[in-house]
């Protein structure tokens, strides 16, 4: 640890050169002769030995199993692991309602102009669900360099048999 | 300095017969250093083990060897002393009132026949700054190097001499106006 004033205060004499403290020796000398009692002792060693017992104690637990841990996560990063969780599920679920309609919009046709079949039987359904797994999307676009995209076409690709 | 490296190496395995040698090393120091803050004899006892039940918990963890031991001590005594400070909210007594308060308890210097001038250079270094004393007992009565103190009491080594440079002539003009004292 470095401070601004470092360079001054090492420049201080070495406290164990400085001269002429008797009084200060003899003061010094007196502390060192105190003890502590016998009672002092004895605690620190009741102190000591139980301490050593507990951890002892402590590394004989058995260990936990994997499956029986836990771990702690902080609020945020919980709260946005299951926001996640929902956009994805929510996300998925739009999808299989989107095949499941059948709305299918091709470049040229507006969605609302397909055939569409008001038939509530789940035959009819998976037909439909079949159908709509035969169509492909596409997407094309065309860039120049240096001057970027100069057209850009997409849609849905739907077979002879389905139209 | 062999054998000090052993013992460390023991002491981070928790074998109980360093831990032994540990304690005779070390309790009168830790005494010695919680006694001169505030002359409770019972207290400064107490602290002491308390320092040395959270040395056992804390020692295995403990980076470096031997060198590093006494700071590593002197640093856990100086948490223990904070956390007292921080805990019990002392009640604090102006300096001249608390030269003439006397010991709560029997002193282990009794029988000693100097025991008035323990007393009167307890009473001076009690009078001192908290960190000014505790630089002054580190390196005077513990012979703590000027790199340990920093360590243990988390200052730069130009402070501690600092303090050390400044704390010897205060102390000494404080033991001379007692002894000046009819």
């Amino acid at each position: 640890m470095q401070t601004m004033n470092d360079g001054h205060e090492s420049e201080l004499p070495d406290d164990k050169t400085l001269a002429g403290d008797r009084t200060l020796d003899e003061a010094f000398l007196r502390l060192r002769r105190l003890e502590p009692t016998a009672y002092g002792r004895n605690l620190n060693r009741t102190v000591i030995t139980d301490e050593l017992q507990q951890l002892a104690m402590a590394e004989k637990k058995p260990t936990v199993p994997w499956w029986r841990k836990t771990i702690a996560v902080p609020v945020p990063v919980a709260a946005a692991l299951v926001m996640i969780a929902a956009v994805l599920l929510f996300s998925n679920f739009r999808k299989e309602q989107v095949y499941l309609q059948g709305k299918v919009a091709t470049p040229t046709q507006p969605a609302q102009s397909l055939p569409t079949t008001r038939s509530a039987g789940v035959v009819a359904r998976i037909e439909k669900t079949n159908k709509a797994k035969a169509v492909g999307y596409f997407e094309t676009e065309t860039y120049v360099c240096g001057v970027g995209r100069l057209k850009s076409e997409s849609g849905w690709q739907i077979p002879k048999e389905n139209q | 300095m062999q054998s000090d490296d052993l013992l460390v190496a023991q002491l981070k395995q928790g074998v109980p017969a360093a831990y032994i040698t540990f304690v005779e090393r070390f309790e009168a120091s830790l005494y010695r250093f919680f006694f001169c803050e505030h002359r409770d004899h019972h207290l400064a006892q107490e602290q002491a083990a308390e320092t040395f039940a959270q040395l056992v918990r804390s020692l295995p963890s403990m980076r470096g060897g031997a060198q590093q031991l006494p700071a590593y001590v002197f640093a856990t005594a100086r948490h223990v002393q904070l956390r007292r400070m921080r805990d019990r909210q002392r009640h604090y007594v102006p300096l001249d009132e608390a030269a003439v308060i006397n010991d709560p308890g029997p002193l282990p210097e009794e029988a000693v026949s100097e025991r008035e001038q323990v007393d009167s250079v307890l009473q001076a270094i009690i009078q001192l700054d908290e960190t000014v004393r505790n630089v002054l007992l580190l390196r005077f009565v513990e012979d703590c190097s000027i790199e340990q103190i920093a360590v243990a009491l988390e200052m730069p080594v130009g402070t501690v001499k600092s303090h050390i440079h400044r704390g010897r002539s205060q102390l000494k003009r404080l033991l001379t106006k007692q002894e000046c004292k009819p």
